[in-house]
């Protein structure tokens, strides 16, 4: 009997649906959701991970210390004595970037208990970089939903958006071809997949996006006679590497559009991508009818720092916590859907120094050690958990497959945490801890214009690959994936 | 009428979403190749063209490649030795070879998904709606879908560097 179940891909923060062929409670084969309003069907080479991922051969399904095999209950009160047996101070705790909310909100009770305080999420640099200018409070600022994206007169893209999600680019047709008249600008120092679908395609220096994005800042405020900002066009100018009409001219149109949004794709070869996150914001309020969106590169990025920062005011920051592990201030590690060691292989010979890591993941990893503990975690399609996408909605997903051995991360911290997992109540709880949203901080638009002033140029990097992932342990186990990329 | 597969240049974005379907609904085999125009420029599917008179049909030794009533041209995958004789005589360089399965990937419309009046792989998945599945209409032949567009050739050319 064959059944069709679905869910939602969370490899970008857009949030596809996706189908799968179930029979006898084995997914047998991918199929595609018509019917989901993000994407009608559409699934990008990524999408399909997720197939792989329920099959994959590598999959964990005992719990393991170095190379034994042990049970569950043997795993988890190992993990229980071990973390206690550290000073708070040296204890470690990350959360992979496709982790659920309620994992985040149980990750951060457990580390209450035991005043941990080095917890952070983990991701592209770049994208937490541009989480922190989201959390920079602007006037009049909306946060965009998918469906407007299709339904503006003007789309101001910053990067290589359609390389992290080309599904998006039925929205940017529906944009080019809707309407005479309609505008798509795209701000990129290469030529990429995104600048084909250009009318405007302003080619900064590399590195110069912020002071772009401040210059028309600039135009557009004086435009509308809202204070003097002290930016020099033509200098600017010089240093971006566009003509000072060409910028005065996409600020213009971009201004008098009817409706438009900003689409921010945050990329480690940007500058400041605080900067940009937040000039995006700005730009949004200053302009009538405009709003703007950042698509992060795994889906539960903005669901995860929400809730982090509502719950445990002082947790460290991702850069922190990988130079706290590179200067040797930690000794145990608890590393909750991510193996940084293969993500980032500079760092492996520290990680292996520790002296206690546990490893929830969904394969095999480098670490093999008496000091290392292995769990086999249950992936996003085997639990039903919520996830806060890119325009701050919240999907709850349903089991697909069952799970063969795997637990998820909740399970995982609820045992330590000698509680029986009441799913109604903990999701409850996130829940509220999700209602409060992003804590906003108050920063003075002057003072950051005048950081963008200083930026200078860098070097040209070339373009991505279409597969281009971030620095994740996770997708390199898959077949697509090696195929592009020329690996194995 | 059959109904073929399409390609409109002016919406693909190169995102090889078809080819990664593809590879996923056939077992590891993509049978839709990708071509490259100027490296790292750009990324079109090559979708086979069901020819009127296939030459991989002439060029096959085994008889492994047909003809069937439909107008489709299909692989035998009982007969097909892997010689890559079709992957030569292919005009369009839409088949290419496969040295891990020794057996030569040709699109076979998704015949499974046919049955079940879906569409295949490569269209229901294209990201940007530049592959649609059509009625093949001998009358009208719209140009822009087989031929190079003026976007395609405005971002060559035009562009710096």
């Amino acid at each position: 009997m064959v059944e069709k179940k679905k869910s939602i891909c969370l490899f970008c923060s857009l949030g596809c649906g996706v189908a799968f062929r179930t029979s006898g409670g084995h997914v047998t084969a991918i199929d595609y959701d018509k019917e989901n309003p993000i994407n009608f069907g559409s699934l990008c080479p990524r999408g399909h991970y997720n197939f792989e991922l329920l099959n994959h051969p590598q999959r964990l399904v005992e719990p393991q210390i170095g190379q034994r095999k042990v049970s569950w209950s043997e795993a988890l009160t190992l993990l229980g004595h071990r973390l206690k047996e550290f000073e708070p101070d040296s204890v470690g705790i990350v959360l992979s970037s496709i982790s659920s909310n309620e994992d985040a909100y149980l990750a951060t009770k457990l580390a209450k208990i035991l005043g941990i305080k080095n917890v952070c999420a983990v991701g592209d640099p770049a994208d937490l970089e541009a989480y922190q200018g989201y959390k920079w409070g602007a006037a009049g600022a909306e946060l965009a939903k998918i469906e407007d994206i299709g339904n503006s007169e003007a789309l101001l893209i910053i990067g290589d958006i359609l390389t992290r999600s080309p599904v998006l680019s039925k929205r940017l047709n529906q944009v080019k071809y809707g309407k005479r008249g309609n505008k798509i600008m795209v701000i990129d120092p290469n030529k990429s997949h995104t600048s084909w679908f250009a009318t405007t395609h302003l080619m900064n220096q590399p590195g110069t996006e912020a002071l772009l994005l401040a210059a028309m800042i600039k135009v557009i405020s004086e435009e509308k006679k809202k204070g003097k900002i002290d930016i020099n066009l033509e200098k600017a100018s010089k240093t971006i590497g566009i003509p000072t009409e060409v910028i005065l001219k996409a600020a213009k149109d971009f201004n008098s559009a009817s409706s438009g949004t900003i689409i921010f794709a945050p990329n480690t070869t940007y500058e400041r991508n605080d900067l940009i996150s937040y000039f995006i914001k700005v730009l949004a309020g200053l302009s009538p009818n405009k709003k703007f969106i950042t698509f992060y590169s795994f889906g539960n990025t903005l669901g995860l720092n929400i809730i982090l920062d509502g719950m445990l005011e002082d947790h460290i920051s991702y850069p922190e916590m990988l130079r706290r592990i590179e200067k040797g201030q930690l000794k145990a590690l608890l590393m909750l859907g991510e193996d940084l060691s293969a993500s980032y292989p500079e760092l492996e010979r520290r990680i292996k120094n520790l002296k206690f890591i546990a490893i929830s993941n969904y394969f095999e990893t480098g670490l093999v050690d008496e000091a290392v503990l292995v769990l086999p975690l249950a992936s996003h399609l085997e639990g039903s958990l919520s996830y806060t996408l890119a325009d701050g909605s919240v999907v709850k997903l349903g089991p697909v497959a069952p799970k063969v051995g795997a637990r998820s991360n909740l399970e995982i911290i609820a045992a330590l945490l000698n509680m029986e997992v009441e799913l109604e109540k903990i999701s409850q709880e996130t829940k509220e801890a999700l209602d409060k949203g992003t804590p906003q901080e108050k920063v003075n638009i002057k003072e950051k214009l005048a950081e963008a002033k200083e930026i200078v140029a860098k070097e040209q990097v070339p373009l991505l690959n279409i597969t281009h992932f971030g620095n994740n342990s996770l997708v390199r186990n898959f077949y697509w994936f090696k195929v592009n990329n020329r690996i194995g | 009428m059959a109904k073929r597969v399409y390609l409109n240049l002016d919406l693909c974005c190169g995102c090889r979403s078809c080819a990664a379907a593809c590879a996923y609904g056939h077992h590891i085999q993509s049978l839709l190749g990708h071509s490259k125009i100027e490296v790292q420029e750009a990324e079109l599917p090559l979708h086979c063209l069901q020819c009127e008179q296939p030459a991989c049909v002439e060029a096959c030794p085994n008889e492994a490649m047909q003809k069937q009533e439909d107008g489709t041209v299909q692989r035998s995958h009982f007969k097909c030795v892997g010689c890559n004789s079709c992957v030569v005589a292919c005009p369009f360089g839409v088949i290419q070879p496969n040295q891990d399965k020794h057996i030569v990937p040709k699109c076979d419309l998704c015949i499974d998904r046919l049955g079940e009046g879906e569409v295949p792989r490569c269209v229901q998945t294209c990201t940007s709606g530049a592959l649609t599945f059509e009625e093949v209409d001998e009358q009208v032949v719209d140009e822009s879908k087989n031929l190079a567009s003026v976007r395609m050739l405005s971002n060559f050319i035009g562009r710096r560097r």
